[in-house]
């Protein structure tokens, strides 16, 4: 069973009363929440995501209605793990996206089995392209548009996990979270994907958020193993891209720097990583933002690896 | 009510055994709730009960020992970073709680959360020890030059200091309780042990620090936790004389009371064993009836339900009662009183965040 099979009305009663149990990546969530757009904002884009109903829980968590004076005039919504806040609250029509990134610190924080890396990532051949970057590289355009129209499949968008005795990626397939002008771009592309209604004035601006292929929910844990790390950066006179190769050193240490865990797993976390590069190679690629052939271009590279 | 599950695996930890999924669902929230999930894993694996934890929750276990593990490690760095920089000034510090029972291989170390180190450095050479550890990197947070002095003149300790390159927290004691408390002893009379050239308080002296500190709180968030090492700490008397000497020195640091609701709660709460004769000798020290009969209703609620999980009026009371009496117990009245006056009209003014900005 997947979630579209409950209609609007059931999934918010249920969100509101026992909540709903689904995959999300390679956790199972159980959600819970009164607020009214939470149930349909979850129908768009984890529309096909498995519910459990039965079996085990990893991540409890509640969208609350922040109480207080301020819900008359401006409500506020809360993230809750096991009860505990460890956000603000924000305004509740952000409630999705802060669900995301709720999600994200769940697995951050928690999950110390394999090093998690700040980074997109997808497969294709077998094998897995990571794409790491600051803020505003363009790493989820780019990740949306392999997904969209290069055939690749989704291993997650924000953390790239590295099994630490294989070097081999763990899925973690959930929405890709777009921002700014990546949204209008994305929209364009033809995905077939439900993305959400755009979110204005976050802290990272603008926030809309484009649903997981099928395929890749489905294989959340089909490894992959390494290929490419490349390091993107968006530069509009590029003209066609330019791609360099990296040195394995520096693109070690850019990836150990980009890690939640790499302090706490620490040998083990050195280990992942050099499984990983022995076998990856690493760019530095910088595009112009003509997507199909970025994507054409980096589907050449996994050709040969 | 009945009791909570942690509570039962806490006192039994076979009673895990017989967990239903949805038990095990329920606990493993719980453990996040109290923060004591790397603990139970060090429990589960001397117990050799780890084959009981349903597969698919088992790495949220692993996962905490492998952080409290990391913290563990990282600490025992800081020590060394610590004991350098004082060495210039010739001050061997004490370590305190968490870093303290490390340095003492005592089982409370194991699935303990470090977040910080606590040092304890004598009154007459705070000056210099601060000045070491400020050239060494230590940095004190932004704050009020009241909150400043407010530290210096009736806390303990000094504001939190924070290392500017490895980003670890420390906390620097010049007394085990604050100055202003019911029950402040003289620092000079604390006795010491020596790990392997690391100075700690004795183990008689860690016990009553842990419980003094953990029953002079005025907020329990992590209540159960720090019962649960107060627990182990207690099972490390194992004779007679361990015990008798405990009842000695409390008495002799004027702390028997809460030595009492120690030994009360921890036998009451987790059914620590505790000698008969124990719980005898320290009923001397137990308050008059009607204080009883409150402390009584109030701190198994508390302890075993932090405040921001209740839901239960019963439980939010006994929270307030015994916050008012943590404040009670450290201040009296009439420094109370105009501390939290000029707290309050500092928020309501903006003034704090204008002093801390400048």
């Amino acid at each position: 069973m997947i979630l579209s099979n409950y209609s609007l009305a059931e999934l918010h009663g249920k969100l509101k009363a026992t909540g709903v149990c689904f995959r999300t990546g390679r956790f199972v969530s159980r959600v819970r929440s009164s607020i009214e757009n939470v149930a349909s904002d979850l129908l768009q884009i984890y529309a096909g995501a498995e519910v459990c109903e039965e079996g085990f829980v990893d991540f409890d968590i509640e969208l609350a209605p922040s109480g207080g004076y301020r819900r008359l005039f401006k409500p506020q919504v809360n993230f809750s793990f096991n009860g505990y806040l460890p956000f603000q609250p924000l305004p509740q029509d952000q409630s999705l996206p802060l669900m995301e990134w709720g999600l994200n610190w769940c697995v951050s924080n928690h999950f110390q089995q394999a090093l998690v890396i700040h980074a997109a990532v997808v497969e294709k051949y077998g094998k897995a392209l990571i794409l790491p970057g600051q803020p505003g590289a363009g790493k989820s355009t780019l990740c949306a548009a392999l997904v969209s129209i290069g055939g690749f499949r989704l291993l997650s968008d924000e953390l790239t996990i590295l099994d630490c005795d294989s070097g081999h990626i763990l899925p973690n397939p959930r929405p890709i979270s777009l921002k700014n002008k990546a949204i209008k771009i994305v929209a364009g592309l033809p995905s077939g994907l439900n993305m959400s209604r755009t979110v204005e004035d976050t802290q990272k601006g603008s926030v809309a958020l484009l649903q997981a292929p099928q395929i890749s929910l489905a294989s959340w844990d089909k490894e992959a193993l390494p290929g490419l790390v490349i390091f993107p950066r968006f530069k509009a006179d590029s003209e066609g891209g330019t791609l360099q190769d990296l040195s394995k050193g520096e693109a070690f240490l850019q990836l150990a720097n980009q890690s939640f865990n790499y302090p706490i797993l620490a040998e083990r976390g050195f280990k992942a990583i050099a499984r990983h590069l022995d076998q990856a190679h690493c760019y530095r690629f910088e595009y112009d933002g003509d997507l199909n052939a970025a994507v054409d271009a980096l589907d050449g590279l996994m050709r040969d690896v | 009510m009945s009791e909570r599950l942690i509570v039962k695996a806490l006192k039994t930890p076979e009673q895990a055994k017989a967990f239903s999924d949805a038990q095990w669902q329920t606990f493993l929230s719980e453990c996040y709730q109290t923060g004591l999930l790397a603990r139970f894993f060090h429990i589960f694996t001397k117990r050799q009960l780890l084959q009981h934890i349903p597969t698919a929750l088992l790495w949220h276990f692993q996962s905490a020992d492998v952080v409290s593990q990391a913290h563990r490690r990282d600490i025992r760095i800081e020590v060394e970073h610590i004991e350098r920089a004082l060495k210039m000034v010739g001050i061997r510090p004490v370590f305190l709680k968490g870093v303290a029972y490390d340095l003492a291989h005592d089982e409370v170390a194991e699935g303990r959360v470090f977040s910080d180190v606590d040092i304890f450095i004598s009154r007459p050479e705070l000056d210099s020890a601060e000045h070491a550890l400020g050239l060494h990197g230590w940095r004190q947070g932004k704050m009020t030059a009241y909150d400043r002095s407010y530290y210096r003149r009736w806390m303990h300790e000094l504001p939190p200091m924070t290392h500017r390159e490895r980003g670890m927290a420390l906390d620097v004691h010049h007394s085990l309780l604050p100055v202003t408390c019911r029950y402040a002893f003289d620092a000079k009379e604390l006795q010491l042990e020596d790990f392997q050239g690391h100075l700690v308080l004795a183990l008689c002296d860690r016990i009553i620090h842990s419980f003094c500190h953990l029953l002079m709180e005025s907020e329990f968030e992590k209540g159960l936790r720090d019962l649960s090492d107060l627990d182990l700490l207690f099972r490390l008397c194992a004779d007679n004389d361990k015990w008798e000497m405990l009842l000695f020195r409390a008495e002799q640091l004027g702390v028997g009371r809460l030595c009492f609701y120690a030994l009360r709660y921890s036998q009451l709460i987790l059914d620590t064993p505790i000698p008969e004769a124990v719980l005898q000798q320290s009923q001397r020290w137990a308050p008059a009836s009607f204080t009883l009969q409150a402390m009584d209703w109030a701190f198994p609620k508390v302890l075993v339900n932090a405040s921001s999980m209740a839901v239960s009026r019963r439980i939010k009371m006994a929270h307030f009662v015994l916050y008012l009496r943590g404040h009670w117990l450290r201040m009296p009245l009439y420094l109370l009183a105009p501390h939290l006056a000029r707290k309050a009209w500092m928020r309501i003014s903006g003034r704090d965040q204008q002093e801390t900005a400048a």
